[in-house]
C-alpha cells in the first residue's frame, strides 16, 4: 500500500511517547536511582550498591520479602482453585445462571480501595454486622486485621472476594475452547464423569490456568491498597509487604534510593514473571 | 423421558447450593452497605454486642445520608474523578486506536519489536512503577494536579493491543480503496476505520474508566491534597482519620461502589469478551 | 457384533420435532448408510443412538438390550465424529488405547491392541505423535483407530470424510469398506456423499425433514425409488423430472410433446415423468428437444436440453460434437421410465 515511511509513526508516536515516558522511562529510573542516595527534597548523590547492601542487611526487608512470599503462596492458588471451580459451576447452560454470573464478578468493578474500606466497615471490631452474627452463632466476635495473626488471613480474604470472579472468567473462556465434541468422544469411550474432568478436562486447561497463575502472581507480588487501608502494613508488620515497604521507605522514612532498590527488586521479579507469560502466550496447542 | 446426558437431580441442587452460597458470599457485604446507607444515621451500626438480624433492616429508608454528603468533601473528590475519568476515556480512545491502527494497518521497521514492547507493557501491573514515576513526576513539578493522575494513564498497552484486533480483522481492501479514491490516512482513520470499531471504542473506554476508577497507590502518592483527591482516595481518608460522620462515608462509599458497577454491568458482555481475548489470545 | 433396532423414535428441542417417528432396524454386522439432505436429523438419529442425546420418545435396543436410558458408556458403541474429536493432550497410541484404559485393561495389553489397529490402518509410525502434528487424513485414521481399538458392539460414524479432499476421501472410502468386511461390526455411517452411500453400504436410508423416506439395497433404491424426493437425491446427475398428464397412454406436456410411459396410470392424471439423465440417447424417432449447453468432461458429455419448454440433462457415455442451439430428438430407455404423482410424489 502506498504510505510515506513516516506515516505509520505519525499514527503511533502520541503512544509509544506516553509508554516510553510513563512505563519504560521509570522502570530505568528505579535502576538508576536504586544506585543513588535521593532524598524526599530531591537531593541526588551517587551510592553505588549502597541502598543493596543496606537492604540485604536490613531484617525488615528479608521480613517483607517473607511476608510476601508467604502472602503470594497462599493467594495465588487460593484463587486459583477457587476461581476454577466457579468456572466449573458456571460453565454449564442452566436456569438463572446468569445472574449468579453476574453477582460473582461483581466485585471486579468495585475498586481495589474501595473493598478495603468496604471490609473495612464490614469487619469494625465493635460495630460490623460479621462479628456481630460470629457472636450470635456463639463463636464469638474476632479481631481480624487487627490481629497479627488473622490480619494477612483477613487481606487475603478480602483479595479474593475481589479476584475470584475475575479470574473465572479466563478459566470459564478456557472450558469453552474445549470442543464440546472432545467431551463426547470421551463419554463414548466411557469415561464416568469425574474421569473425563480428570484425564480430558483438567489437562485441557493447563495453559489458561497457567495463565492466570502468572497474571495473578504478578498482580498480588504488587499487593498495596488493603494494606494502606486496613493495616498500615501492621499489626507488628504481621502484613507488611514489599510494595508497602516501599512505600513506607520513600514517604514515611523520606528513604527514596531504599524504595527505588525495593522497586527495582519487584521489576525484576515482574519480568521474570512476565517472560513466562510470553513463553504461554507465544503457539498454543501447536508446539506439540 | 430422561436425557442421559441431564445431571442428575441431586448434582443440579448442589451445584445450585454451591453457587448460591459463594454469590451470596459476594453480595452480602455489598447488600449491606448499601441498605446501611440507606438508613437514618442512628441505625447505621448495631453494636456486636446486641446483634439482631432484624437490626440489618432499616426501619425506615431514608436519603438523610446522602443529602448530608454535600457538606462533605465528596462533591469535590466526585468533580475530580470525574474529570480525572473523562480527560483519561477521551484522550485514551484517541491515542491507542491511533496506535493499533497504525500497528494492523501500516508494516514497518521494527513492528514486531515495538508490539511486542507494548504488550509486555501492559503485563506489567501499573503498581510496580509508582514510586520511580513519582520521582520523575515530581521532578516536571505535577505533583497535587490532574496531569499527574491523567497524563500517565493515557498510552495503554491493553487497548492498543484491542484496537490492533479489531482493525486488523477489517480487510485491508477497505483502506485501499479508499486510498484509490484519494482519501489522507488520517481520513481513512477518523471516518472509515473509528466508525466501524465502536464495539471496541465501548469496551476501551469502559477498561480506561475502571483503570483510573481502580487504581489507588498512584493517586494516593501522586494526588492526596483534597484538591486533587479522587473519590477512593478521599474515601480512604476519611475512613482512617474521622470516623465521625458515619453516615457520610457509608453513602459515600455505597455511590462511589454503585458509580463504577452500572458502566461495567452496561457492557459486561462486551468487556469480559475483550478481557479475555487480551488475556489468552 | 449385534443388531441395533430403533423403534418410534421421536426427539425435540425444545418445541421443535427434529425426529419424527423413527423405525430402523439393522442385522449384526450389517453396513447401513444414512442419507437425507441437511438438517434432516442424521446427525440427531446417530446422537440419540450413541447415547449423547436423550430421546423424547420410543426406544433403541442394541443387541437385543434396551439401552433408551443408558448414557453413552453403558452402550458399548463407538463414534468417529465429523472434526475427529481426538484428545489434543494426548499421543496418537494413547488417543487409541484411551477407552481400554478407562476400563482399566492391563497396560500391556492395551500396548498390543492399539499396536494391532495401527497395523491394520498403517498408523504404526505415528503412534508417538500428538494430533496437533498430524495430516487430515492421518487425524481421520486415528479416530477410526480409536474406534475399532476397542471392538465395539456398533460403530456410528458421522460424515467422517468431510473433512478431506477428493483424492483421500476415495482412498479412506476404500480403506474403510475393508475394515468392515474384516471386522464385521455392525455399522452406521451417515454421509451426504451418496457414492459412498452406494458403495460402501449393505443398505441405504434415505431421511427427509425427520422421517425415513425409504430404505433398502443401494441399487434397488436406485432403480425404484418409491417417490420423486429418493429419486431426485439418489443420483448425480440428479433425475430429470418434466411435469404432465397422462392421455391416451402417453404423458403430454404443456405443450403438447409427448413422452412414452409404461400403461397403468389413469387417464388424465397430473404427474411426473422421470428419467435418469444417463438412460437418454440421440437419435431414432424419439422427443424434439433443444440443446442448450454442452459439457465435455472428458470420457462423458453432458447435456442441457429442453424438452416441450422444461429443463432436462443428459449424460451421454461418450464425446459428441454437438452446438447450442441444435434441434436434436431424444430416445428414453422405455424400461427406466419412472412415474410420480405430481402431487403426492409418489411412484405410480
Ligand atoms: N441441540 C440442538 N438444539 C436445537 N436444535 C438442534 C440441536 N441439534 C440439532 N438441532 C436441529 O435439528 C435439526 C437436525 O440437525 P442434524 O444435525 O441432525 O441434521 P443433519 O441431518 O445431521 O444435517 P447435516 O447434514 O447438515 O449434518 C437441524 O435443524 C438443527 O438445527
Ligand atoms: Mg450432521
Amino acid at each position: 500500500m502506498n504510505y510515506s515511511r513516516w506515516t505509520p509513526f505519525l499514527f503511533l508516536a502520541p503512544a509509544l511517547a506516553g509508554l516510553a515516558v510513563f512505563r519504560f522511562a521509570p522502570i530505568v529510573v528505579a535502576g538508576a536511582g536504586s544506585f543513588s542516595g535521593m532524598t524526599l527534597t530531591g537531593a541526588l548523590e551517587f551510592a553505588g550498591l549502597e541502598n543493596y547492601r543496606w537492604l540485604l542487611t536490613d531484617p525488615a526487608f528479608w521480613d517483607s520479602l517473607r511476608i510476601t512470599l508467604i502472602f503470594n503462596l497462599i493467594i495465588n492458588p487460593l484463587q486459583l482453585a477457587l476461581a476454577f471451580l466457579l468456572a466449573m459451576l458456571i460453565f454449564q447452560p442452566g436456569r438463572g445462571i446468569w445472574v449468579y454470573r453476574t453477582l460473582l464478578v461483581l466485585p471486579m468493578a468495585v475498586s481495589t480501595g474501595l473493598s478495603a474500606v468496604l471490609f473495612k466497615l464490614v469487619l469494625d471490631p465493635n460495630l460490623g454486622p460479621l462479628n456481630g452474627i460470629l457472636e450470635w452463632a456463639g463463636i464469638g466476635a474476632q479481631p481480624f486485621y487487627r490481629a497479627a495473626e488473622q490480619a494477612m488471613g483477613t487481606l487475603i480474604g478480602i483479595a479474593t472476594w475481589k479476584g475470584a470472579g475475575y479470574w473465572m472468567l479466563f478459566l470459564l473462556a478456557g472450558l469453552h475452547a474445549i470442543p464440546a465434541s472432545v467431551q463426547e468422544a470421551a463419554m463414548i469411550d466411557g469415561a464416568t464423569p469425574w474421569q473425563r474432568f480428570r484425564l480430558v478436562t483438567l489437562p485441557l486447561m493447563r495453559r489458561p490456568m497457567a495463565f492466570v497463575l502468572v497474571a495473578d502472581t504478578a498482580i498480588n507480588f504488587l499487593f498495596f491498597a488493603p494494606v494502606y487501608i486496613l493495616t498500615g502494613g501492621g499489626p507488628n508488620g504481621a502484613t507488611s509487604v514489599l510494595m508497602f515497604e516501599a512505600y513506607r521507605s520513600a514517604f514515611t522514612f523520606s528513604d527514596i534510593g531504599r524504595a527505588l532498590a525495593i522497586s527495582s527488586f519487584l521489576l525484576a521479579i515482574l519480568a521474570v514473571i512476565i517472560v513466562l507469560e510470553f513463553r504461554l502466550m507465544r503457539s498454543p496447542e501447536d508446539r506439540r | 423421558m430422561t436425557d442421559p446426558l441431564a445431571p442428575s437431580p441431586l448434582m443440579a441442587m448442589l451445584r445450585y447450593g454451591l453457587l448460591s452460597v459463594l454469590a451470596f458470599c459476594v453480595a452480602a457485604p455489598l447488600a449491606w452497605l448499601c441498605l446501611a446507607s440507606l438508613s437514618p444515621q442512628s441505625e447505621i451500626f448495631q453494636p456486636v454486642s446486641d446483634f439482631s438480624w432484624s437490626g440489618l433492616i432499616p426501619s425506615r429508608l431514608t436519603l438523610e445520608n446522602y443529602r448530608a454528603l454535600m457538606q462533605t468533601d465528596f462533591p469535590m473528590a466526585a468533580k475530580n474523578s470525574a474529570i480525572v475519568a473523562l480527560a483519561t476515556v477521551v484522550c485514551g480512545l484517541v491515542v491507542n486506536a491511533m496506535a493499533g491502527f497504525a500497528f494492523a494497518a501500516f508494516d514497518f521497521r521494527g513492528k514486531t519489536l515495538l508490539f511486542v514492547l507494548v504488550v509486555a507493557s501492559f503485563m506489567m501491573p501499573f503498581e510496580a512503577i509508582v514510586l520511580p514515576l513519582y520521582v520523575m513526576i515530581r521532578a516536571f513539578g505535577w505533583v497535587n494536579s490532574y496531569q499527574a493522575l491523567i497524563v500517565p494513564e493515557i498510552a495503554n498497552g491493553m487497548i492498543i493491543f484491542l484496537f490492533r484486533q479489531f482493525f486488523a480483522s477489517i480487510p485491508k481492501d477497505y483502506y485501499e480503496a479508499a486510498r484509490i479514491d484519494g482519501a489522507s490516512w488520517g481520513y481513512i482513520f477518523l471516518r472509515i476505520a473509528l466508525p466501524l470499531s465502536w464495539p471496541t471504542v465501548a469496551t476501551a473506554s469502559l477498561m480506561l474508566f475502571l483503570a483510573q476508577w481502580d487504581s489507588f497507590f498512584w493517586p494516593v502518592v501522586a494526588a492526596s491534597d483534597p484538591d486533587y483527591a479522587v473519590i477512593q482516595v478521599a474515601i480512604a481518608r476519611n475512613i482512617n482519620f474521622e470516623q465521625t460522620n458515619w453516615g457520610g462515608l457509608f453513602s459515600s462509599t455505597n455511590l462511589a461502589i454503585v458509580l463504577g458497577t452500572i458502566p461495567f454491568l452496561l457492557t459486561q458482555r462486551l468487556y469480559v469478551r475483550s478481557l479475555v481475548a487480551g488475556g489468552i489470545k | 457384533m449385534s443388531t441395533m433396532s430403533v423403534r418410534s423414535l421421536t426427539k425435540s428441542f425444545g418445541r421443535t420435532e427434529i425426529l419424527r417417528g423413527i423405525d430402523l432396524d439393522v442385522a449384526a454386522g450389517e453396513f447401513v448408510a444414512l442419507v437425507g439432505p441437511s438438517g434432516c436429523g442424521k446427525s440427531t438419529l446417530l446422537r440419540l443412538i450413541a447415547g449423547l442425546e436423550g430421546a423424547s420418545g420410543g426406544r433403541i435396543e442394541i443387541g437385543g438390550r434396551d439401552v433408551t436410558r443408558l448414557p453413552p458408556k453403558g452402550r458399548d458403541v463407538a463414534m468417529v465424529f465429523q472434526n475427529y474429536a481426538l484428545y489434543p493432550h494426548l499421543t496418537v497410541g494413547a488417543n487409541m488405547g484411551f477407552s481400554l484404559k478407562l476400563r482399566g485393561t492391563p497396560k500391556r495389553k492395551i500396548d498390543a491392541m492399539v499396536r494391532e489397529a495401527a497395523a491394520v490402518l498403517g498408523l504404526d509410525a505415528l503412534l508417538e505423535r500428538y494430533p496437533g502434528q498430524l495430516s487430515g487424513g492421518q487425524r481421520q485414521r486415528v479416530a477410526t483407530g480409536r474406534a475399532i481399538v476397542r471392538n465395539p458392539a456398533l460403530f456410528l460414524f458421522d460424515e467422517p470424510l468431510s473433512n478431506l479432499d477428493a483424492k483421500l476421501r476415495v482412498e479412506m472410502r476404500t480403506q474403510i469398506k475393508a475394515l468392515h468386511q474384516r471386522l464385521q461390526v455392525t455399522t452406521i455411517y451417515v454421509t451426504h456423499d451418496q457414492i459412498e452411500a452406494m458403495t460402501m453400504a449393505d443398505r441405504v436410508v434415505v431421511m427427509r425433514a425427520g422421517r425415513i423416506e425409504q430404505q433398502g439395497a443401494p441399487l434397488e433404491l436406485y432403480d425404484r425409488p418409491a417417490n420423486a424426493f429418493v429419486a431426485g437425491f439418489l443420483g448425480s446427475p440428479s433425475m430429470n423430472f418434466l411435469e404432465g398428464r397422462i392421455e391416451g397412454g402417453a404423458v403430454a406436456l404443456a405443450d403438447g410433446t409427448r413422452l412414452p410411459a409404461p400403461g397403468g396410470a389413469a387417464e388424465g392424471r397430473r404427474v411426473l415423468w422421470g428419467m435418469r439423465p444417463e438412460d437418454i440417447e440421440i437419435g431414432g424417432e424419439g422427443m424434439p428437444a433443444q440443446v442448450e449447453v454442452v459439457e465435455p468432461t472428458g470420457p462423458d458429455t453432458q447435456l442441457a436440453v429442453r424438452i416441450g419448454g422444461q429443463a432436462a440433462t443428459v449424460l451421454l457415455r461418450r464425446r459428441a460434437v454437438l452446438h447450442p442451439g441444435e434441434q436434436i430428438r431424444l430416445s428414453p430407455a422405455a424400461e427406466r421410465i419412472h412415474l410420480f404423482d405430481a402431487e403426492t410424489g409418489s411412484r405410480l
